[in-house]
């Protein structure tokens, strides 16, 4: 196990250098800078904002200096929100991120499983046939519809929940409800599989010839045989739902990360990007080891070395 | 996997799984405030140095006064730091006389206290963006620029650091600079015309010579071997050279470079707000703008900042307007999409927005709805033409398209009807308040069109190139230039393509002179004609259009020297009549500043700058409380 | 975008006595086609059809309701002005068309002069017919998620089985350049792709080549969207490649060829066309979420996510305007849903170890 860790650590760090170098071309290429505005100073008052934010320095150098303030660990500040430095934007933003991704994940896993254990206790009946419909639904409709809708109804018409901000439990509800729908109705198409499957295989027959009950092979054997997909979709989706959460966000004004990633692209907020697109890849792999990791915890057939 | 670990993981799991969940129920709420407001970003920073926009300004206005101030209705100078003034015959003399005013921490608010926030305001380290706001003032645009040339009085700031002091200016060595230049690696001095020495790039080789005293930056090498004494910056002597300075605690004297009319306006503007150095000195910049180390002057001082939530500002003790605010704590959100704005605003989750979603705009237009206030601003909606690129090089083809286009079924079509269409680069609404009288370029007329256009070679548009129309992306400018597409083609015969692009891309695309037609727009930094029309002067920063008129910049220059009054008025005018025949911008519109305002607000000063000092505004707090129970604006008993 | 790995599959040695899977698609499979394929040739054949104009401006219809006025009138825009080209007409009117749509537009004209079935679905705020838009918006998403598919079939499939098929170093080098573009945040792509290739000189450039604005667009599009497929692939092939009867056929001596003919690429085809039905469906989505943003398909072009989006702009709470949000968003939706049943299906047929 020490090796396999060793070798995607490594694998990881790889993995940043080159995102860093990508990202760091990417944006420069772009026309436009952090400091475009609709009113341009005079020429002077330009060359001294390049001057102190050491942005007339060739290419090649600004990379290096950048590289080496972020060994150190110091991720600079912010062009855009010039009181804050890219760490405090960060850890700022983090919170609401993290609080409202666990939430919905939660709610997700929850909803989704049920949903999912429950149809495929009985495939091809009618809880199974209206499960998978609305899962289908799920996954079809883009999120902003499913915001808008909700925000229409929930907020305006019913007049139940407040139609933004943060602070307030009333004002998770909506936002996790939207950002988890789409991945219950995901979580619930995978278990379904899964358990249906499960039921399937030699061990769950051999209980049933025991005479086991049918409520207790589903719950004891189908629902093990699901949790592997889940776990290995979930990897990559918590990294997701953490960081991407853009529309929801941005619909239900949440100070999360998941607008500072585009907002940071589309104002050219160098360093702030930066930091994003590293936090992001590093959460990506960390997720994707821990979920090897778990994954070989929960089935003693796989062998990591490999 | 060690057996033993395989079985820990489910509970860690759990664990995990448990933690996370707690942790998110963990919401940091807070008490409503007595007036929330959405300020359409989260704005850039809190320090009125380093902002230029309106949400910014808007935060600034409140936490920091400034010498004089603006009435809020009429938009006329007020006092404000400045108890009253006066000015010297030729107009280049301000002697403000200032009132006993104090810092939210107790610290004097003092003649010496605004020298050293409008010395950093223009110091080019500052890179303050609105900096050349002041360069009216004798001396303050070589100082901005930082150059400075053999045989001036300069001021050296040393590179030393007080450890009371840590982020202040380093000490000052006074004197003239004997020689300035560079040093190459045998020895030998080349001395250069002018040079910057403050820490950029190339900035780094200038050494310059004072008394006998070689000071150079800390990177250079003759500093490390002690040649040469490190210095931070090397700028003209601030004393001696601006025109900024007090004469005693009480009285501050301003010297200008023309006789510039508007001076008195811009200093009720909000970048030209005293800093309090004394804080940025102990904890440097950013840093002293976060809550725990803030210290402020106007009606409001800052309480609380959560990023992209919100700014909570409560009522400043200290300020001499402490009694005439009627609202203790304001929010302000920082909510950029106009959907969601609107649905707080509906709810009665806000009391005042300022950006909507352009459907509902049209939508309460077309309904009279009385929470829309709408108020024409001295802001102009235009396209500028790129004057380098043929055929738009000639100014009879310039012509044909501004006089192709039915400026008003265009307006409202996109805005509804009450944005009203501009024939004047200068907006109408200047001459309420100036007295000045824009002039118009040639009204509507199609036949006339087709007639210059066939004049200058392209007869029914055949021939004539295609060309773009670029805007950012956004509904309201990608509607409109359809509809100029269409009225192009329909009444020249010409084709036109748009391009939508993103703002980023978009801004440098204007700068760089790398389009054809694109849209554009201006408000007022102050209420005078000079901040339309200097704006079109040969290569100046906004100008963008590759425009050049040697007559023009000769008017402008002019403007700038005559005093106010009827004859500052002809002279503008014959500068705008320049501008409305060679058209190198093709006025559009006149916005018109939207708000919603919620109907408990009693008191809610407009005026054409869309300026709404948050101090003068009340709010009736029964029937606000009412409608924030039941979540509804409308119905929301009178 | 995110991947979808394949599930852990708990294998039983009996499986392989069960009973043979189905050979006939399951009902929800086929009707699912049926609606597909009335999807597509609604795509195909909008020029066709008696319908307005998507793009001819008429304010004073601003925001009609559905089903409001003559429904079936004489549109004055459906045919060339006195003098007007007949190219210039239809460009004006219709965008810049290929030669087959062309020759439907005038044959449109032919069999129908000016009657057209007007305002069924509503107008929008510039008085454009919403079920033209729709109409002509089904030709861009649905050639977005072609442009997609294509690429992930192109790049996607040789990748991947290339990677799972060599092994080794080489396996790992391919799928290690697969996980850094997927670590790349999407945005940040598609905004310097979006905006670079937006960028007059290089657009320019590109429109001597043929390729214009929303080509560029579906190869942004495409240009993410093969990752995953070269995951499964990968991960496909391998299993394969140590399979019992792969095994079988090499130890008799068959050639590499015959092998990869006769066992690897059946069993592939299964793989790849159930996969490529999941990934038209996040294409799709996905240009979707590119307009939320602003970064997709610009007017004038017309797709269901652009229109979806304008849509909900219009779900304000007094008066909306809701047909402009509910047509489009259904279209999407029911297309969408048909494809997820369709690969449901076709899972069932082709992959008959993941039953479902």
């Amino acid at each position: 196990m020490i090796a396999f860790l060793v070798r995607r650590v490594t694998w990881l760090v790889a993995t940043l250098l080159v995102v860093y170098t990508v990202t760091f071309f990417l944006m420069r290429a772009v026309p436009g800078g952090p400091f475009s505005s609709e009113r341009q100073p005079p020429p002077e008052i330009r060359e001294a904002i390049a001057r102190r934010y050491k942005l007339d320095l060739p290419l090649s150098q600004q990379y290096v200096t950048e590289l080496t303030r972020l060994l150190r660990g110091d991720l600079g500040m912010s062009f855009r929100l010039a009181d804050y430095s890219v760490g405090e934007v960060i850890a700022e933003g983090w919170q609401a991120s993290a609080s409202l991704g666990t939430v919905a994940m939660v709610l997700a896993i929850l909803v989704g499983g049920a949903a999912g254990v429950v149809s495929a206790a009985r495939p091809g009946g009618l809880i199974d046939g209206a499960v998978r419909t609305f899962t289908m639904v799920g996954i079809s409709l883009p999120s902003f519809a499913l915001a808008g809708v909700a925000v229409l109804l929930v907020v305006y018409e019913w007049r139940l929940l407040p139609a933004a901000g943060w602070g307030t439990l009333p004002q998770l509800i909506l936002p996790a409800g939207c950002l988890g729908a789409v991945y219950a109705a995901e979580i619930a198409r995978l278990v379904r599989s899964g358990v249906v499957e499960a039921m399937q295989s030699d061990w769950v027959r051999t209980a049933r010839a025991k005479g086991a009950s049918h409520r207790r092979i589903v719950l004891h054997h189908a629902v093990r045989g699901a949790v592997g997909p889940v776990v290995s979709f979930l990897g990559p989706a918590i990294a997701g739902i953490l960081t991407g959460s853009v529309v929801v966000e941005k619909v239900f004004a949440i100070p999360g990360i998941g607008y500072h990633f585009i907002e940071a692209a589309t104002t050219r907020d160098y360093t702030l990007a930066m930091g994003l697109v590293l936090l992001y890849t590093l959460l990506l792999g960390v997720a994707g080891i821990l979920v090897d990791l778990v994954q070989a915890a929960l089935d003693p057939r796989i062998n990591l070395e490999k | 996997m060690p057996a033993r670990l395989r079985e820990l993981v489910p509970w860690l799991l759990a664990v995990a799984l448990l933690a996370a969940v707690g942790r998110a129920f963990w919401l940091p709420g807070e008490p409503p405030a007595d007036f929330t407001f959405i300020n359409g970003t989260e704005p850039k920073s809190l320090d009125p140095q380093l902002i230029t926009g309106q949400p910014e300004g808007r935060i600034a206005a409140a936490l920091f006064d400034r010498i004089v101030r603006w009435h809020p209705d009429t938009l006329e100078v007020m006092p404000a730091l400045a108890e009253r003034w006066e000015v010297s015959e030729d107009q280049k003399q301000y002697v403000f006389h200032l009132r006993d005013a104090v810092w939210s921490d107790g610290e004097p608010l003092d003649a010496p206290a605004i020298v050293a926030a409008w010395q950093r305001f223009l110091d080019p380290a500052t890179a303050a963006e609105y900096s050349y706001q002041l360069w009216p003032v004798r001396g303050a645009r070589a100082y901005g620029v930082g150059l400075v040339a053999a045989g001036e009085m300069i001021e050296v700031e040393l590179d030393e650091q007080d450890p009371q002091r840590p982020f202040a200016r380093g000490p000052l060595v006074r004197g003239q600079a004997s020689w300035v230049g560079s040093i190459a690696n045998d020895g030998s001095r080349q001395a250069s015309d002018a040079a910057a020495l403050f820490g950029g790039s190339d900035d780094e080789a200038v050494l310059v010579e004072v008394d006998g005293v070689l000071y150079a930056s800390p990177e250079h090498p003759l500093v490390a071997d002690g040649t040469a004494t490190a210095a931070r910056a090397a700028l003209p002597d601030f004393a001696t050279r601006v025109g900024i300075s007090a004469r005693d605690q009480r009285t501050l004297v301003v010297e200008l470079a023309e006789p510039t009319p508007y001076f008195l306006h811009v200093c009720g503007f909000y970048p030209l707000a005293p800093v309090p150095i004394h804080v940025i000195e102990k904890h440097g910049s950013p840093n002293w703008t976060k809550s725990e180390n803030i210290v402020c002057s106007g009606p409001y001082r800052l309480y609380s900042r959560r990023l992209r939530d919100r700014v909570r500002m409560v009522r400043n003790e200290t300020s001499y307007r402490a009694d005439e605010v009627s609202l203790e704590v304001v929010d302000a959100l920082a909510i950029d999409s106009g959907a969601t704005a609107l649905a707080m605003f509906e709810t009665a989750a806000v009391d005042w927005a300022t950006n909507l979603p352009p459907f509902a705009a049209k939508l309460f237009i077309e309904r009279d709805d009385p929470t829309l206030r709408l108020q024409s601003e001295l802001s102009i909606g235009f396209y500028r033409l790129n004057t380098t690129r043929p055929p738009l090089n000639d100014p009879r083809v310039r012509q044909a398209l501004s006089q192709a286009l039915d400026r008003s079924t265009i307006v409202k079509a996109v805005y509804g009807p009450g944005q009203p269409p501009s024939l004047s680069f200068v907006p109408e609404g200047m001459e309420t308040a100036t007295g000045y009288a824009p002039v118009q370029t040639a009204a509507e007329d199609a036949e006339e069109a087709r007639k210059l256009l066939a004049a200058a070679g392209y007869p029914g548009g055949e021939g004539f190139p295609k060309i773009t129309i670029t805007f950012n992306a956004d509904e309201g400018h990608q509607m409109m230039a359809e509809l100029i597409q269409a009225q192009w083609k329909s009444r020249l015969g010409i084709d036109v393509e748009l391009a939508s692009m993103e703002w980023g891309a978009f801004l440098d695309a204007q700068s760089r002179l790398d389009y054809w037609v694109a849209r554009a727009g201006w408000t007022a930094d102050y209420v005078d004609p000079n901040t339309f029309l200097d704006m079109f002067v040969t290569d100046g920063a906004n100008n963008q259009t590759g425009f050049s008129s040697p007559d023009y910049d000769r008017l402008i220059a002019e403007a700038s020297r005559t005093p106010a009054g009827d004859a500052r008025d002809a002279v503008f005018a014959e500068a705008e009549t320049i501008l409305m025949e060679e058209l190198p911008v093709l006025p559009l519109f006149m916005r018109v500043s939207k708000n919603l305002v919620a109907p408990w607000v009693t008191s809610f000063p407009e005026n054409s700058l869309d300026i709404h000092p948050i101090e003068a505004i009340q709010v009736d707090a029964q029937r606000q409380s009412e409608a924030r129970q039941a979540r509804r604006l409308r119905g929301a008993a009178p | 975008m995110g991947t979808s790995p394949e599930p852990m599959a708990a294998v039983s040695s009996s499986m392989e006595v069960l009973p043979r899977p189905r050979r006939t698609m399951p009902l929800s499979g086929r009707l699912a086609t049926g609606v597909l394929a009335i999807v597509v040739l609604v795509a195909v054949f909008v020029p066709l059809a008696p319908l307005p104009s998507p793009r001819t401006v008429d304010t004073a219809r601003s925001l009609e309701p559905p089903l409001q006025g003559r429904l079936l009138e004489e549109l004055p825009e459906l045919m060339p002005r006195e003098g007007e080209a007949s190219d210039a007409w239809i460009e004006r009117g219709f965008g810049d068309l290929g030669l087959v749509s062309r020759l439907m537009v005038q044959g449109r004209v032919a069999l129908f002069g000016r009657w057209a079935f007007s305002g069924v679905l509503g107008r929008d705020e510039l008085g454009r017919d919403l079920c033209a838009r729709i109409c002509w918006g089904a030709r861009v998403s649905l050639a977005v998620a072609l442009v997609a598919a294509v690429v992930t079939l192109l790049v996607g499939v040789p990748w991947g089985a290339v990677a799972g098929w060599a092994g080794g170093r080489v396996d790992d080098a391919m799928m290690r350049a697969v996980d850094v573009l997927n670590s790349i945040p999407l945005v940040f792509l598609v905004v310097f792709l979006v905006t670079v290739l937006g960028e007059d000189s290089i657009r320019l450039a590109l429109d001597r080549l043929g390729i214009g604005r929303l080509a560029i667009f579906f190869l942004v599009v495409a240009a993410v969207s093969w990752l995953s497929m070269a995951r499964i692939v990968r991960g496909r092939l391998l299993e394969l490649r140590d399979a019992t009867y792969v095994e079988a056929a090499r130890a008799s001596g068959a050639s590499p060829a015959r092998i990869l003919l006769r066992h690897v690429v059946p069993n592939l085809a299964g793989t790849v066309v159930v996969t490529l039905s999941l990934t038209v469906p996040r294409v799709m989505l996905f240009e979707s979420f590119l307009s939320f943003l602003g970064l997709g398909v610009q007017p004038p072009d017309v797709s269901w996510g652009l229109l979806a989006n304008a849509g909900l702009k219009a779900l304000i709470p007094i008066d909306p305007a809701w047909w402009l949000f509910v047509f489009p968003s259904a279209a999407l939706a029911v297309t969408l849903l048909a494809l997820g049943f369709l690969g449901d299906a076709l899972e069932t047929l082709l992959d008959p170890r993941r039953h479902r």
